[in-house]
């Protein structure tokens, strides 16, 4: 171990819960995760629809909705923790250091606003430069992500802008400020599959321009295995596997990651190859924190240990983690 | 756009013909006009000579034609009672209700915008539970009891303000703030419901995620957006007070267009009481149609048609 | 959400008890609300200091028993408001189901009919209507009735309107029902919810507007108490004897309130 310690990681989360009060109890959206991003890096969050990925983002910047209470043990952005933040100091990251993109780009701009009046106003919120260095900078970003014409449509309103230009024009707005992570929420999700894989490919490439750190939650491990450099797959608001994504994906540690990968259709299938494998059931709502393994009753290999014991998040094969009673260091 | 205004011209100008008939219809079908004109005890022969006089015996189709020319003609008709030409009495006391009209949706709105937003923005906390309570009781509020009330309390107890007459402006501070009351429950909850909609909008996340200082968040991006509706219901409730006004003018002594309505309808002056009902709802037909046509104006959404 | 359970049983509790009044009071009660007593006008109430055992709330201008004429006062202002909702609310939710269901047609005159209607202000309308045929009870219902039915027509008509695309709607004609079952079986008990909202916000209107007219001189004649009319009455000796105007408003003002409160707390019930 002579080499020097890796950088303090840029957001570093331990132990964060998000309990959720609801008419049927206190719905435990996410149990106790952990996540580190470095400078740079882009960490992909996946999981399906319900597993708590969402809330966990807008947690990061206190964007949750008011009804939910947020615990952690850590919660620090280079450095500072965020926990005990201020509210004032928290709003002075948001858009400036560490800025978010949303998943329905429709209706997340101000209709009564141009974009012009929308993006420098970002600007002006973290800067005291001015109206003039604020609309150079926004013609400067629209530019770079890819809008033609980048003067007119300062002055236009977004109804007048397509779906796939509306992103990126949320993806410039979130760059005003030259944060340096984004958290990108499904950011390609609402739009057509051409478009998608524009966006995407837009955003590695300000990542490797800018030095980015990425947050990028998605369901769709297609993105995950060509836009991210780690990955952690959520399941019912905890973290059951994570660690580098070739490795994730190429030998995953988990039934359920390998349940998620089994269930792509595949372009190039033999016809006759069999139905699209399924994971039965669906993910469960917890009122109740379960003892045992919250996967188990979907899981293909589940023994009787899993019925009893949960498995707790155990190193594996090295830098990566997974929570699971199986042993799946040598089957493919 | 232009199509679409044309068309609600057009079907405003269909509803002013078909109030106008109405009118007619009142005080010519429901009443015999010729008992009104006559007087007392008048013989058949009286009301056959009267009938002949004023060409009431036409068949009524030729009556309502002419009495459409009239009124394109500016001829309101004469006042059964003093004689004045309708249409110079209406012109005298307009400007008097107008202002008070004015004046008080002003003075409503000057009140339900911030009440609504503060209600908003505290959106279930007591603030907002106050608010909306104070808006529950005004609303159940008799209008006429709440101009007593209020010349009770600044007019005779504490004698700060005149009661009745409209000589000055202090005589309007009262009424202004009594007619105020009719429209400020309907005003505040709009720009609540608006502002509450507003806020909860995808654009208000994103200007959140972007660190906009709370203050900008609420009053530029959020009631921007819920401004549109209240305004045009501003338009709308500002029409609503020229008919509404009529309580209130008569308890201040107030000689505007609803005081001579009241007047005329308790000595059944039927000239200048169809002249006001018709006058009053043209105006509201022609406020409705200015509050479409700011509402499409307004919002940027229709004005340069969607991508 | 616990306060808007308060508002609405508040307002329930004061509708039971000023029905309870509107009905069994008159019955109870020894004084009535005509009897004029010229030697003993203008007695205090109660919580004054020179009352007369026999009239707890005082006496009017003409020595009348004013809780004899409070008490008659709610039932004119509930009768006519439940009056004039049937009449109106049959009037609306007839023309609104044939203009949604049937389109077309039917659907333009109706519309029609509903702009011309919604363009004339209540209360000068109703004032004119009244002036030329006569102010008594029957003749404010009806003309209330006749004015107070757009709210009805616009709900009913959108309701129908979207429910005739509906499927079950569908499988009735299927089944061979005719429009009139489909109306009354399919698509009125769903809209029965928002129905019974504006059915409490029409009631308020009518009591209100109903008020207004009588204090106008124009709405219920006299003698009978109606609140509004009572506030007219009272306004010249309204300076020296005060109760005299803040029973009658007060009883209006609870009126109104407890309906707007049993409406609010059904529109709000309604959205869970």
């Amino acid at each position: 171990m002579a080499d020097a310690l890796p950088p303090a990681p840029l957001l570093q989360v331990r132990n964060l819960r998000i309990d959720l009060p609801t008419r049927a109890g206190l719905l435990h959206a996410v149990r106790g995760i952990d996540l580190d991003i470095a400078r740079g890096e882009t960490l992909g969050l996946v999981g399906e629809s319900g597993c708590g990925k969402s809330l966990t983002a807008l947690s990061l910047l206190r964007l949750q909705p008011s009804a939910a209470r947020v615990s952690a043990d850590t919660l620090a952005f280079d450095g500072a923790d965020l926990l005990r933040a201020s509210e004032r100091q928290v709003n002075a990251l948001r858009g400036n250091r560490v800025a978010m993109v949303f998943q329905e780009p429709m209706t997340a701009l101000n209709p009564t606003f141009t974009i012009g009046q929308q993006l420098t106003a970002v600007y002006r919120a973290h800067r005291r430069d001015g109206a003039r260095a604020a609309r150079a900078r926004a013609l400067e970003l629209l530019e770079r992500v890819g809008i033609s014409e980048p003067v007119v449509r300062l002055g236009q309103y977004p109804h007048e802008l397509s779906g796939g230009m509306r992103q990126r024009v949320l993806i410039a707005m979130a760059l005003m400020c030259e944060p340096e992570l984004i958290v990108a929420d499904e950011p390609t999700t609402a739009l057509d599959v051409t478009v998608q894989k524009q966006i995407l490919e837009l955003l590695r490439t300000l990542q490797r321009d800018l030095g980015l750190a990425v947050l990028l939650i998605t369901h769709d491990l297609g993105v995950v295995a060509h836009y991210t450099d780690r990955v952690a797959v959520m399941y019912a608001g905890e973290i059951v596997e994570s660690g580098a994504t070739a490795e994730v994906l190429g030998r995953p540690g988990h039934p359920y990651t390998r349940g998620l990968l089994a269930s792509i259709p595949r372009v190039h299938a033999r016809a006759g190859a069999g139905r699209l494998p399924v994971i039965a059931g669906v993910v469960p709502a917890l009122t109740e924190v379960p003892a045992a393994c919250v996967f188990a009753p979907r899981c293909t290999y589940a023994a009787e240990i899993c019925r009893t014991r949960a498995p707790a998040l155990l190193p594996h094969l090295g830098t990566r983690l997974r929570r699971c009673h199986a042993p799946f260091e040598t089957t493919p | 756009m232009l199509v679409l205004l044309l068309r609600r011209a057009g079907l405003a100008i269909m509803v002013a013909l078909s109030v106008s008939m109405l009118c007619f219809i009142l005080s010519n079908v429901a009443v015999d006009p010729a008992l009104a004109l006559a007087g007392d005890s008048p013989t058949e022969a009286d009301l056959q000579a009267l009938r002949e006089r004023y060409k009431l015996d036409r068949p009524l189709p030729e009556r309502y034609a002419a009495y459409l020319a009239r009124l394109v003609a500016g001829d309101l008709g004469t006042s059964q009672l003093t004689g004045e030409p309708v249409a110079r009495m209406l012109a005298d006391r307009i400007g008097v209700t107008a202002s008070l009209a004015l004046a008080a949706i002003l003075l409503a709105l000057a009140i339900a915008l911030p009440a609504g937003v503060a209600a908003a923005a505290n959106r279930g906390g007591w603030t907002d539970r106050v608010i909306s309570f104070v808006v529950a009781v005004v609303q159940a509020l008799p209008g006429f009891w709440a101009a007593l009330l209020l010349i009770i309390a600044f007019g005779v107890k504490l004698r700060w303000l005149p009661i009745s007459g409209s000589g000055t402006l202090a005589h309007f501070v009262l009424p202004t703030v009594a007619l105020s009351l009719y429209a400020l429950p309907a005003l505040t909850r709009l720009t609540r419901s608006g502002m509450v909609q507003a806020l909860d909008a995808d654009y208000i996340r994103t200007a959140r995620a972007m660190g906009l200082p709370a203050r900008a968040i609420l009053f530029k991006n959020a009631l921007r957006n819920a401004l549109l509706p209240v305004v045009s219901l501003g338009a709308v409730q500002f029409g609503f007070m020229l008919g509404g006004s009529i309580v209130i003018e008569s308890i201040f002594a107030i000689h505007g267009i609803g005081y001579l309505a009241w007047q005329s309808m308790i000595r059944s002056d039927m000239p200048v009481i169809q002249a006001v009902v018709l006058m009053i709802s043209l105006t509201y037909i022609v406020l409705t149609f200015l509050s479409d046509v700011l509402n499409t104006a307004l919002d940027p959404r229709l004005k340069r048609g969607a991508a | 959400m616990k306060i808007r359970r308060l508002g609405f049983h508040a307002g329930l509790a004061i509708l039971v008890l000023l029905a309870l009044v509107a009905v069994f009071g008159p019955m109870l009660l020894p004084q009535d609300p005509f009897t004029q007593s010229l030697g003993q006008r203008l007695a205090q109430p109660f919580w004054h200091d020179r009352t007369l055992a026999a009239h707890p709330l005082g006496t009017d201008q003409l020595g009348r028993d004013y809780l004899a004429r409070i008490v008659y006062g709610a039932r004119i202002s509930l009768a006519i408001g439940v009056a004039v909702v049937l009449v109106s609310g049959f009037i609306g939710i007839t023309l609104g189901l044939i203009a949604g269901y049937a389109g077309g047609v039917a659907d333009a005159i109706i519309s029609f009919i509903i702009n011309t209607r919604i363009s004339m202000p209540i209360v000068l309308a109703a004032l004119a209507i009244v002036s030329v045929t006569g102010n008594s009870l029957t003749m404010v219902i009806l003309v209330l009735g006749l004015l107070l039915w757009d709210h009805f027509a616009v709900v009913a008509r959108s309701a129908a309107m979207q429910l005739r695309r509906a499927d079950y709607v569908t499988a009735a004609r299927a089944l061979g029902c005719s429009h009139l079952h489909i109306l009354f079986r399919e698509i009125l008990p769903n809209i029965r919810g928002p129905l019974l909202v504006i059915a409490t916000v029409e009631m308020a209107h009518a009591i209100l507007v109903e008020a207004a007219l009588s204090f106008l001189g124009l709405g219920v004649p006299a003698p009978f108490p109606s609140w509004g009319l009572m506030l007219s009455e009272a306004k010249s000796f309204m300076f020296f004897s005060p109760w005299l105007i803040a029973l009658p408003g007060a009883a209006l003002l609870l009126l109104v309130l407890g309906i707007n409160l049993v409406g609010d707390g059904l529109r709000t019930r309604k959205e869970h």
